[in-house]
Order: structure tokens, then C-alpha cells, then sequence
């Protein structure tokens, strides 16, 4: 699944790859591609624009961190990111619940 | 031996994000961190290094994409002007001089000995050759740029060579009650100075992402490297016509390419054409597998050499060659080859996504030669529209010194 079909959802995603352990972005991109089976296969570059974005507006904090000797930027979730996952998160299920009651419905 | 795709790639952000080094920094670590695990996890699928490089950088995606989504998304914030930065310093480094000068002037020690009298002379000399350089920083565009950062550490050196000196000489005439307390102050001026001498040319703002960087071909070789994917991708997508501008040079060197006289220019060739690469508006250039062109004979005369690129549009391509280190080297041409007899440079309009050939090029230049500039072959003093375009030839001023050849 490409970019555009992804926007929007982005930075929910993000947040819920760094919720159960800080990440580096490379790692971060691993693991939703992992965890989506291969579907989200990202362009890689704009995962950073958004990591910085998502630090600035204090949903994210990073600090370097030396992984298989390697310096990376190593990002994890803020208390204020994780409310806001909360509420993506909800809202997300409510969308999705939606769509899936009018194209699939389960009888 | 091709370059590493990596180093070109983060060369190439280098040269379009905005913002300081001290910003641009921390995106160029994260993407280099990236891209290196990136090209690891791929050579364990089975590519091979510079494939698996390649890779890597393709799956990143072109460096103009990526700067304009950071630019939109987040922002670096506003630095103080650079100029600003650079007043203060010297505005200090004058301060630590007049200090200076103060205390031989108006409040000369009793016993000047000749190992004050050279501390002194050393730390004044410091301040104003740091003064000096910082200046000329300035003149040459404090702008991005790492290659810098030995020239602002001779400063800083000369700076602290020059507190040295005050302290020992303060040490040695420590008899010489007023020189104690201003010369420490001063010293610690000096120290101040040079840092922010460093401060100064972290660049407040990087050269906006159209023109900048480098330097790439001499008045007569060629360079030439099938550019790296993303490279290419990243050129066309700026491209706002259908039409590339091509352009070749041709020169005949003094003396054979393995002889010292021309090593100033063969050693350059690396730099210079990675620096194409990695500039705005850069399409392709001729290359073998060197890496570089000066080995594609093209006659019976080894000494004749050419060079051969595309640029997305003429402004990239003469910013390329005028305004960019680029320059430095082309005006040391007289050094490394024969004065021309004909056109040495032509340029003409090309087909988006189709490339030159050395025998199309030598063609192009054989009609300037025989007709004079026009809309088939020309130079930067008529520079034609595309043609789909309308419009007059535009004369790009291009500086003369760089032009003619006496």
C-alpha cells in the first residue's frame, strides 16, 4: 500500500510502533511493515518528516542512542502522544466500524 | 569505482535542507543511520554492496521530496542572521586589540622585556588575522559547509596561540602589576572570539534549495556518471518542461593526464564531479567506468578531452559552473590547457529523458563554430529558449574572466 492510501493514518501508526518500545525510523518502518504483513511498505523518507513533526508538537521525544554500534535517534511516546493515540486510536475504530457496517455488513 | 549512492544521497539532502549545520545535522545522522541499515538488511537478501546501496537510496526516496516534506511539515525554526553573529565577533575581537593597545599605549609597562614585547605583538597579530578570516568567511559565503570547518579552526588556533602568548607573558612579567588583570581579560576575549568565530559559521541559512553547491567541470574533461537513480529522478521531477539543457566543453590538455603539471586538475576531478551530482537541476553527465570522462577518447588525440552533461534548465546548469566552487577550478584552467582555437563550449536543448551523444555533442560545437550561436547550438552570452518557448536569447553575463582566455 502506498503513500496516499496511508495519509491521514500516519501518525497513528507511528505512535502505535513506538508504543510498546522506543524505535530508531528505520526500525519504526520495519515493524509496520512487519506487523502489516508487507502491506505498508512506506516511502521511507517521509517517515522522518513526520517523526519531527510529531516532536514538535510533544507527542514524541527523542534521544540519541548507540544500537549495534550505530548512533541513531531513537523515538518514543510522550504522556501527551499517548493520549492522543488514545483518542486517534478510538476514532480510528469508529471509522473503520462504519465503513465496514455499510460495505461488509454481518448480517 | 563508482561512488557510495549513500554518501551522494545524503550529499545531495545536504545540499537542499535548509537551516544550519547544527540543524541539518541531526536529519543527515538519522539518514545516513537509515540508510546504512537499510542497505545492511537488503545485502543480507542477497544484493551486493553498491546494488544494495542503491537500493536503499531508492526505497528512501529523491532527497527534494523528503526536504520539502520537512520543510512543510516541520519546520526548521529561525536562526539570527548569520552577519549578525559575525558583527558581534568581531566587535569583540576589536575589543581584546583595543585592550590591548590600551595598555602599551597608555599604561606602559616598566620594564619591557623583549618576551613581552613578543607576547604582545602575537596576540594583537592573533586577534587581527581572526579578525581576518572571519571576515573572509563572510565575503565567501558562510554558508553550509563542513570544507570550512579547517579554515574556522586555523582561527580558532590563532586565537588561542594568541591567549597563550598573553598569559605567558603575564607569567613572565608577572613584575608588571597593570598587565596582569587586562591581559587575563583579554585573553579570555580572544578564547570568546574564536568561539563564536565558530558560532559564526554554523550557517544561519543554507542557500535556498535551487542554487548551490559545487563545482564540476573544467574547461575541458568531462565527467559523466550515469547519475545515481534517485538522483535522476529527483532532476526530473523539478523539471517544469519537456526540455533538458545539454551541455558539452572540450579541451586539449598541456601535458599527458598522468604528468604532475595537470594532477591539479585530474585530483579534482572526484570532487568536483560528485559535486555535480549533487547539484540542483542535475541530470546526467558523460562518464566511463572511472567515474569520470577525461579517459573517453573521442580522437586520434589523447591530449583532447571532453565533457558532456544535462541539467533540468540553463539557471542550474550556469549556477553550477559560475557560482559554485566550481569555479575556482575552471579559472586555474590556463594552468592544465592549450589555448583554444575555436568554440570550447556549447549548449543546446535536448529532449527530457533522452541523453547526448559524445558524436551529437562534437556536432553541436562543430555548428557554433561554422554558424554562430543560435537556437541549435549556442553559449551562456545567447542563451536560447527551449523550443517550446517563446523569448529572445538572454545574455547570462557569465563572468569574463571565465570566459575568454587571455
Amino acid at each position: 500500500m502506498k503513500g496516499e492510501a496511508l495519509k491521514g493514518h500516519l501518525d497513528l501508526l507511528i505512535l502505535a510502533a513506538v508504543d510498546a518500545a522506543p524505535l530508531h525510523g528505520y526500525a519504526i518502518i520495519e515493524s509496520l511493515r512487519r506487523r502489516s504483513d508487507g502491506l505498508f511498505d512506506l516511502p521511507e523518507g517521509t517517515v522522518y518528516p513526520a517523526l519531527h513533526r510529531l516532536e514538535q508538537a510533544g507527542l514524541l521525544a527523542s534521544g540519541w542512542s548507540t544500537v549495534n554500534g550505530r548512533r541513531r535517534r531513537v523515538y518514543r511516546l510522550t504522556r501527551k502522544g499517548r493520549r492522543a493515540m488514545a483518542r486517534q486510536t478510538a476514532e480510528w475504530r469508529q471509522f473503520a466500524g462504519a465503513v465496514t457496517a455499510i460495505v461488509a455488513p454481518t448480517t | 569505482m563508482s561512488p557510495d549512492p549513500i554518501a551522494a544521497h545524503l550529499r545531495a539532502l545536504a545540499a537542499r535542507l535548509p537551516g544550519s549545520h547544527r540543524q541539518t545535522a541531526r536529519m543527515l545522522a538519522e539518514v545516513e543511520a537509515h540508510l546504512r541499515d537499510s542497505a545492511a538488511a537488503l545485502g543480507q537478501s542477497g544484493l551486493t554492496g553498491p546494488a544494495a546501496a542503491s537500493e536503499a537510496v531508492r526505497r528512501f526516496g529523491a532527497a527534494d521530496m523528503v526536504v520539502d516534506r520537512l520543510q512543510r511539515e516541520a519546520p526548521f525554526p529561525d536562526e539570527p542572521h548569520v552577519l549578525l553573529r559575525a558583527a558581534t565577533s568581531i566587535v569583540i575581537a576589536a575589543a581584546g586589540l583595543i585592550a590591548a593597545a590600551m595598555l602599551v599605549v597608555v599604561n606602559p609597562p616598566p620594564d619591557v622585556g623583549w618576551a613581552w614585547r613578543i607576547g604582545v605583538s602575537a596576540f594583537a597579530l592573533a586577534v587581527l588575522g581572526h579578525g581576518g578570516l572571519t571576515l573572509w568567511l563572510l565575503w565567501s559565503q558562510c554558508r553550509v559547509d563542513r570544507s570550512r570547518v579547517p579554515v574556522v579552526s586555523v582561527g580558532v588556533v590563532l586565537a588561542m596561540a594568541g591567549a597563550v602568548a598573553v598569559v605567558w607573558s603575564v607569567h613572565l612579567g608577572m613584575t608588571i602589576g597593570d598587565w596582569q588583570g587586562p591581559g587575563v581579560l583579554s585573553a579570555a576575549l580572544i578564547a570568546l572570539q574564536g568561539a563564536l568565530a565558530v558560532w559564526a559559521c554554523y550557517p544561519a541559512r543554507r542557500s535556498p534549495p535551487d542554487h548551490d553547491v559545487d563545482m564540476r567541470r573544467e574547461p575541458a574533461t568531462m565527467h559523466v556518471v550515469p547519475a545515481s537513480t534517485s538522483e535522476t529522478k529527483t532532476s526530473k521531477e523539478r523539471s517544469v518542461t519537456d526540455w533538458h539543457i545539454a551541455q558539452m566543453n572540450v579541451g586539449n590538455l598541456l601535458y599527458p593526464q598522468d604528468d604532475p603539471r595537470v594532477a591539479g586538475f585530474m585530483n579534482a576531478l572526484d570532487e568536483i564531479n560528485a559535486l555535480a551530482d549533487g547539484s540542483p537541476g542535475f541530470v546526467w553527465r558523460l562518464q566511463s567506468d572511472s567515474g569520470n570522462a577525461t579517459d573517453i577518447q573521442v580522437s586520434d588525440d589523447p591530449s583532447f578531452i571532453v565533457n558532456m552533461s544535462v541539467w533540468t534548465d540553463v539557471e542550474s546548469l550556469f549556477a553550477f559552473v559560475y557560482k559554485t566552487a566550481h569555479r575556482g577550478v575552471m579559472a586555474k584552467r590556463r594552468q592544465w590547457f592549450a589555448p583554444p582555437t575555436d568554440a570550447y563550449q556549447v549548449l543546446w536543448w535536448i529532449e527530457a529523458g533522452r541523453l547526448p551523444t559524445v558524436e551529437e555533442g562534437l556536432e553541436r560545437l562543430a555548428y557554433l563554430n561554422e554558424h554562430g550561436p543560435s537556437a541549435h547550438a549556442f553559449g551562456f552570452k545567447q542563451s536560447f529558449p527551449p523550443p517550446d518557448a517563446d523569448g529572445d536569447p538572454e545574455d547570462l553575463r557569465p563572468e569574463p574572466y571565465c570566459v575568454g582566455w587571455e
